[in-house]
């Protein structure tokens, strides 16, 4: 039961709610349709399903190293990874993701991700009378974008990434290998 | 500034070779000027950094019980009539007794400075400090507005960090206050932007181990939870889902340097509009005095930044 107070948020919150299940199931209908229809001709995703990349920016932050295996035409699991130092501050980040991939051709599609994001902030001090802090979230990540596979792999990903610290946008580009 | 910092981001992610951009800035010294080691007297500041004193205004009787001080970053100040309308009509405003104020500007041919004038609409003296100049020959720097005298005034200069653009001189102006037969020391700051915590810390401590073992210490530690990439690029994935408490990182430190910490639970003190975020990173601290309560003024809409207020007691 909602409180009286929480309606208003809540109302202004139905809308996107009503646009993120939509989207949804005209994903699941595409993804549905596609495995339904077997390409004329064998895709990039099924010769090399396996995916290595190296990300600049996208879902680690600053870079990330991922790996992908495609188990189906249109579908995929995977993670990124990034553990990046600066000014003495460690920031690891691990972000693990489902693919789909809702047109598509031989080698290029469109590329839609979702999934989960952590992140662990260690900020050590360097200064007398600060001990320090850290931080540590989880939270959620989705991203769409453009990917180009053969060997070679190159993707572009709009992402937005939220948690308690709210919802941020952000992207970044892959370049990577695939095989089989 | 939080506004131009977002909007900086958002332009960035687009453009991957920031990346590169942002790395290479990162190979930058820690500081690239130590900053000074004392308040200069205004008297020994000459050119186009003069710093302004003016006590035109009759000394107000001395507080009842507990004395406003009002630290707010004005966003340059350019609405003075704003300004002077929020800390006359506002009436946690207009309780102020002394008020930090943030960014402002003067500018030439616009009948003396802006502090100065948002002073004397409201009946209060001021001390300027310009940080910097602007080609036309105006400057951009802190002030502190008083009911009562300002009997000394000085600039610390803050350790200098290259941020690859924008970088800009940080100072710290400190006042003493003649309230009755009582002394007051204010200290006001303004702190870089696209710097991460122990570089903050760094270039506040500068100031704190020169503050008073008495005194109100208050102004824009611009404390953005973020974690910043080669001082260019704020990582918003780690800020969405780990935000680092850069403004608690702050109130730890004044607290370990024997201050009291009265606005830590303000909340946020931007002024943004969505889908922009806002965040506290305005706070005012006190070491020897007693603060009995504190609050942001949210209905004060003239700059991209809310009021925050403090009463202290008044002895």
């Amino acid at each position: 039961m909602i409180a009286l107070t929480n309606v208003p948020r809540a109302m202004r919150l139905a809308p996107v709610l009503l646009r993120l299940i939509a989207a949804a199931a005209w994903l699941a209908g595409g993804v549905a349709a596609a495995a339904e229809d077997p390409p004329a001709e064998r895709s990039a995703r099924l010769e090399a399903p396996h995916a290595v990349y190296f990300e600049v920016l996208g879902k680690g932050g600053v870079y990330g190293v991922g790996y992908d295996w495609a188990f189906a035409d249109r579908l995929a699991v995977g993670g990124t990874a990034s553990f990046v130092v600066i000014d003495d501050q460690r920031v690891v980040t691990l972000a693990p993701y489902v693919s789909a991939y809702p047109f598509a051709g031989r080698s290029s599609a469109l590329l839609v991700q979702f999934g989960a994001e952590f992140v662990h902030v260690s900020v050590p001090s360097t200064v007398p009378g600060f001990s320090g802090t850290t931080s540590t979230g989880l939270g959620g990540q989705f991203s769409v974008g453009y990917e180009f596979r053969s060997r070679f792999l190159f993707r572009f990903l709009a992402t937005g990434v939220f948690g308690r610290g709210g919802f941020r946008p952000w992207a970044g580009i892959g370049l990577g290998g695939a095989f089989r | 500034m939080t506004a131009g910092a977002l909007r900086a981001s958002v332009r960035s992610i687009a453009l991957p070779a920031a990346a590169a951009l942002a790395l290479a800035a990162g190979a930058c010294a820690r500081h690239d000027h130590p900053g000074g080691d004392r308040f200069v007297p205004f008297a020994e500041i000459q050119g186009e950094l003069q710093p302004e004193l003016a006590n035109d205004a009759p000394p107000a009787a001395p507080p009842s019980g507990t004395l406003r001080v009002v630290t707010y970053n004005v966003h340059y100040g350019a609405d003075v009539a704003g300004l002077t309308a929020a800390f006359l009509d506002v009436p946690s405003l207009a309780a102020a007794g002394v008020v930090l104020l943030e960014e402002i500007d003067a500018h030439p041919g616009e009948g003396g400075t802006r502090a100065a004038r948002l002073a004397s609409a409201l009946g209060m003296n001021h001390a300027f400090a310009p940080a910097w100049a602007y080609p036309d020959g105006g400057t951009h720097g802190l002030a502190v507005l008083s009911r009562w005298p300002i009997t000394s005034a000085g600039v610390l200069d803050l350790p200098y960090f290259e941020l690859g653009s924008a970088s800009e001189r940080r100072i710290a102006l400190r006042v003493t206050l003649q309230i009755g037969d009582r002394e007051l020391v204010v200290i006001a700051i303004h702190l870089d932007t696209r710097i991460n915590v122990n570089d903050r810390l760094t270039q506040l401590s500068s100031a704190v181990q020169l503050a008073d073992p008495a005194c109100v210490f208050g102004g824009d530690f611009n404390t953005l939870p973020f974690v910043w990439a080669g001082r260019y690029l704020p990582l918003l994935p780690q800020d969405a889902v780990a935000p680092v408490d850069v403004a608690g990182a702050v109130d730890q430190y004044m607290v370990n340097q024997g201050f009291l910490a009265p606005t830590a639970h303000s909340g946020d003190t931007t002024n943004d509009s969505p889908p922009l975020p806002n965040f506290k990173i305005d706070s005012i601290y006190l070491r020897g005095y007693e603060a009995t309560g504190s609050a942001v003024e949210r209905s004060a809409t003239v700059s991209d930044h809310f009021p925050l207020w403090v009463d202290v007691v008044w002895p």
